[in-house]
């Protein structure tokens, strides 16, 4: 009698008196001051009452792994900001549950993921940054041909795929043109044109800026950033024939979620125009969903091809990337 | 009459030692917070299975060959910088040597990332030196991981050969030379012996440093796999392979390293922060004979240190200059409060853990404990704040989603990176008390606590200084912990200029590393106010 | 007060000390003499507790206090040297003993000022110990040893570093606080001048008394 008591008074309060609180795992670039994801928390709960509790990992992969090993006590509801290239890892650590179509649907089909659990709310396209005054435009050309071209002897920065992600999306990228066999060969062409291989973005575009290179891996938005915010219009990216390689960033309802329901509101407002539309100048990439984009996304070169990569060939290649890209960079340049 | 003589010598023991409480608390954190994750970690790299991930034959020799070789040359540049400015300031007879060698410790806790920006603003290919001369230069490879890691190192050659000079008493020397033996040979038969104590201390701790600091500098400078150390691949295997057996073998061989380093080298003392007063009988002998050999020797140390210390900071600074008005008050101001309550925790943990540990090697009779008690407040240096959120995670999981956001579980990670040169400094102070005095004041009716705060601590005092003041500056420029456990409510001076970099504003991250010299200069300058009041020479 | 040792073993290492029988009255000081390794000192250091392993038994005016911890014992010691606490001015080291037993400033100052005038130190009171020679060292340590009221007292070679004419004048003065004070004095030498003010000498050899007599009748040549 009294369990039952108490039983009640328990659901009863956390109907009617518990606020409604999303917890989200993501990362720290997500969840710091002046992101896009604080932003997004105060104006959800401002306009919908909607709480979201972000609780952010130095990595995504960290967030996974903490999701992994909570299993079913688990108090996070969303998984936000994985890169679609850790998706067979996602998957295969089973923490993610099954969306309902109308949020897959959100998102054309060309940027859907190749999974029922995630869905992307943010993509950009890898490309070359360069800075047209003191560099000079190169255009007509693709990636596989600039990449071996002498003239480019000791002028790129990229990043480490062991370290960055934006490394592992280039591994993706070279793999989605060249043949397996043809992997080793690329690279060694590319190695006599690299300056040095940067841990991660922030040294590799910190040294471009500081012009130790003249082209730096990053994204075809990133000169959007210098026209927003520092009125320059001078960085340009290299817009190759073959096309760029999209990295793709997902967000997914935690398989244990206590409110699922809640989740999926809460990954819907992220889909929603509102938000996708106030993406792009925080994240300084495109939204996922198509909504009106700020000038200087606008006036951005389009993109027209994307190389792309199946989970297959993702899964059973990664290793082999890696393995090839160590074997051509420790040769002697 | 028997006045309650302590015929149950345990239990009297234990209410007698019982004010050592606190910092045995101190271990036991160490114990959950170092050792069950990180043997956690060790026990899963031994008896779970790895997929070696199929690189390069000879990949894992090459790093392993890598990390060491460049944490040897790194090694013997700090020493260079350190070491040419220790005996320039001493034989001048400054007072300002133990003030530089803490100033030195802004160099020491500054964010790779932004030291190696600096590097390039100076010595870049389109840097200061290049523009101005015309003259290219190359520093990718070897000497550019060499110069960052003698910026990050070289005050620790500062303390412990300025401390070695401070203290010696140069009777012997006189004698020697009295007797004919020319300067050379008495500095390499009787001054380096007396040295080599702390010498060969900062040796072991820079050299551990360098092959266990960031891999962000290592990484940017050799560029790519030929310029592999530990960190990276254990990083990789952490982060992006899954692999924490992997991971956790990595970490075994690091370990393993410093274990080897530590047993035959560290045992014994380090160094003192100088108790002892520049006496007569410590006037300079191998000042400079003439002008030229003077100019020489300051010469070499402009050089020397104007390369590698002086420009990247002064590059540091200016740059940082021009972003300070841009920088958003509110932003910056709570950075600055967390950054500072957040050091100030880390001390306080840090330090009475690092007393107990020494305390504990001290009190113990049996050698092998008493080995253990030196040894493990190392540890920490040959496991990454990486390695160690990995470790956290498996022990701990339910607890470390309930931590996030809270300040205790970051600055417990940061006490535990500060402990290995905080534990040296205070152990060898604590060592250095004499036992006379210890005896005396007992003997006076003195307790073990009373010692303790009436003597030993006093008599320590500047050492203390010194710990506070390490454990602070690491906790500043730490960035692993701060991440790992806060939900981007924390921020942090130098979580803040990792944000702004990543996202694209590189000056603003330039402002709060200014900002951060600025808050460690003054930390460096308020545990100095001592040594200033000093006279040069005390005259009887 | 007297001081009584009764089959006093003690063991550091492979070294052993054995003392069957020692009494120092008060008013008295007996002299332990010998080379050096001849134990000399562990004993001091033994009696102030500071040697683990040491049994047997040791007196004072009748309680035994073996057992007791170091700050328990009641003995005031003299070192050679690095006896004043550095960190600490003379006036304050001085006062040390009484600090310890929560005596306050206000009562302690004029007993202190009277031991230091009495003494000649009391010009140099707000002086750091490396401010002081090493004559007004070892008064202010004598002077700290005196004001604590105990009265046992042992001195471990306290003027070996001084020049013979200090040595002099302070073994004087050692010689008549000890009758005023009616002290038991224990005092560790290898100086043989040391010995011409005391009441009994015990040589030592290897952990042994192997002589003991009034300071005239020592034989110098068997043993020095």
């Amino acid at each position: 009698m009294l369990h039952t008591l108490f039983l009640v008074l328990t659901v009863a309060v956390h109907a009617f008196a518990a606020p409604k609180v999303v917890t989200v795992y993501t990362y720290d670039s997500l969840a710091a001051k002046h992101s896009f994801g604080k932003y997004l928390a105060d104006e959800l709960e401002k306009t919908t009452g909607l709480k979201t509790k972000l609780v952010s990992f130095s990595t995504i992969a960290e967030a996974m792994q903490q999701l992994k090993v909570e299993g079913k006590k688990t108090k996070a509801d969303v998984l936000w900001g994985f890169d679609g290239l850790l998706l067979p890892r996602v998957e295969s650590l089973d923490v993610l549950a099954p969306l309902e179509a109308k949020l897959l649907e959100r998102v054309p089909a060309s940027l859907r993921f190749d999974s029922k659990s995630a869905v992307p709310f943010d993509y950009g396209y890898l490309a070359f940054v360069y800075d047209s005054r003191r560099t000079s435009a190169v255009t007509g050309k693709k990636f596989i041909d600039w990449a071996k071209d002498p003239a480019n002897k000791r002028k790129v920065i990229i990043q480490d795929p062991r370290t960055s992600s934006l490394g592992q999306s280039l591994l993706g990228w070279v793999g989605a043109l060249v043949s397996k066999k043809g992997y080793l060969e690329f690279w060694k062409g590319f190695a006599p044109m690299l300056v040095t291989v940067a841990p991660g973005w922030s040294s590799a575009y910190g040294a471009f800026l500081k012009k130790e290179c003249d082209y730096v891996l990053s994204y075809t938005t990133s000169p959007a950033y210098h026209v927003v915010e520092e009125k320059i219009d001078a960085f340009k990216t290299i817009e190759f024939t073959d096309g760029h390689f999209r990295q793709t960033e997902g967000v997914g309802i935690v398989r244990h979620s206590a409110q699922p329901a809640l989740a999926a509101q809460w990954v819907e407002a992220l889909l929603s125009d509102k938000f996708q539309a106030a993406l792009p100048t925080r994240q300084w990439m495109y939204p996922a969903v198509p909504v009106k984009l700020p000038a200087a996304f606008e006036k951005l070169p389009k993109v027209k091809e994307t190389p792309t990569l199946d989970k297959a060939s993702l899964e059973e290649n990664r290793n082999y990337w890696t393995s090839q890209w160590t074997k051509a960079l420790l040769a002697p340049r | 009459m028997d006045q309650s003589a302590p015929r149950a010598p345990l239990i009297a023991s234990l209410v007698r030692y019982a004010f050592l409480a606190p910092f045995f608390l101190g271990l036991l954190l160490f114990a959950a917070f170092f050792l069950i994750p990180v043997g956690r970690i060790v026990a899963t790299g031994l008896f779970e299975d790895t997929l070696l991930p199929t690189v390069v034959e000879g990949y894992f020799t090459r790093i392993i060959l890598f990390t060491y070789t460049q944490a040897l040359l790194s090694t013997v540049l700090s020493f260079f910088v350190g070491a040419v400015g220790a005996y320039l300031f001493y034989e001048n007879r400054s007072r300002r040597l133990p003030v530089l060698a803490r100033a030195g410790l802004v160099c020491f806790s500054m964010p790779s990332l932004v030291v190696v920006l600096a590097i390039l603003a100076v010595w870049g290919r389109s840097g200061w030196w290049a523009e101005l001369t015309g003259v290219p230069v190359d520093i990718y490879g070897l000497p550019g991981i060499v110069l960052a890691n003698a910026f990050f190192n070289f005050p620790l050659f500062l303390l412990g050969i300025g401390a070695g000079l401070r203290g010696l008493d140069r009777q012997w020397e006189q004698t020697s030379l009295s007797f004919g033996a020319s300067r050379i040979r008495t500095f390499f038969t009787i001054t380096l012996r007396r040295l080599w104590p702390g010498l060969r201390g900062a040796m072991v701790l820079a050299f551990l440093y360098s092959s266990a600091t960031s891999f962000v500098v290592a990484l940017f400078f050799g560029g790519g796999p030929a310029a592999t150390t530990l960190e990276v691949a254990i990083y990789q295997a952490m982060k992006m392979d899954y692999d924490p057996a992997l991971a956790a073998r990595l970490a075994l061989v690091s370990l393993g390293v410093s274990l080897t380093l530590y047993l035959l080298f560290l045992r014994k003392e380090w160094f003192t922060v100088g108790e002892e007063v520049l006496s007569e009988k410590s006037l300079p002998l191998y000042a400079p004979r003439t002008n030229v050999a003077r100019l020489a020797w300051w010469l070499v140390f402009a050089v020397l240190f104007g390369a590698v210390v002086l420009l990247p900071l002064f590059a540091l600074v200016y740059e940082g200059a021009a972003a300070l008005p841009a920088l958003e008050g509110a932003l910056w101001s709570e950075a600055l409060h967390h950054s500072l309550v957040l050091a100030l925790m880390a001390s306080v943990l840090c330090v009475p853990t690092a007393l107990g540990f020494a305390y504990a090697e001290r009190l113990t009779r049996r050698k092998w404990l008493r080995g253990i008690f030196g040894f493990l407040p190392a540890l920490p240096l040959a496991a990454s704040t990486l390695l160690l959120s990995v470790g956290l995670l498996l022990s701990y999981p339910e607890w470390m989603a309930e931590a996030r956001g809270s300040l205790w579980p970051i600055a417990i990670v940061q006490a535990l990176g500060a402990l290995p040169l905080v534990h040296r400094t205070i152990r060898e102070a604590l060592f250095r008390v004499p036992q006379s005095h210890v005896r005396t004041a007992q003997s006076f009716g003195a307790m073990p606590f009373q010692v303790m705060t009436r003597v030993e601590l006093p008599a320590m005092s500047d050492s203390l200084a010194v710990a506070c003041l390490i454990a602070m500056a690491s906790s500043l420029g730490e960035v692993a912990a701060v991440l790992l456990f806060s939900p981007g409510e924390v921020s942090t001076l130098s979580v803040e200029l990792f944000r702004a970099v990543g996202r694209y504003r590189f000056q603003e991250g330039f402002g709060f590393a200014l900002i951060l010299i600025v808050v460690l200069a003054g930390l460096a300058l308020l545990s100095s106010v001592r040594s200033f009041g000093r006279k040069r020479v005390t005259q009887h | 007060m007297s001081l009584n040792i009764n089959s006093l073993d003690v063991k550091v290492g492979s070294f052993a000390l054995h003392i069957e029988e020692l009494h120092v009255g008060p008013g008295e000081i007996v002299g332990l003499l010998g080379k050096s390794g001849s134990g000399k000192s562990t004993l001091l250091t033994a009696l102030g507790g500071f040697i683990a392993n040491t049994k047997g038994e040791y007196r004072i005016d009748g309680e035994d206090r073996s057992a007791f911890f170091p700050e328990r014992r009641r003995l005031a010691y003299v070192f050679q040297k690095s006896s004043l606490f550095p960190h600490l001015t003379l006036e304050r080291n001085v006062a040390f003993p009484m600090e310890i037993a929560g005596i306050s400033r206000a009562k302690w100052r004029p007993r202190v000022r009277a031991w230091l005038d009495r003494l000649g130190l009391l010009g140099l009171a707000q002086r750091k110990p490396d401010a002081l020679s090493g004559g007004e060292a070892q008064r202010g340590a004598l002077a700290r040893a005196l004001v604590s009221g105990y009265k046992v007292v042992l001195l471990d070679e306290p003027f070996s570093a001084l020049d013979p004419k200090l040595r002099r004048d302070l073994r004087v003065v050692v010689r008549e606080l000890v009758h005023e004070e009616k002290l038991s004095v224990l005092w560790v030498t290898h100086d043989l001048e040391d010995a011409m003010v005391m009441d009994r000498v015990c040589i030592l050899e290897k952990g042994k008394i192997v002589w003991s007599g009034k300071p005239a009748e020592i034989p110098r040549e068997k043993y020095f």
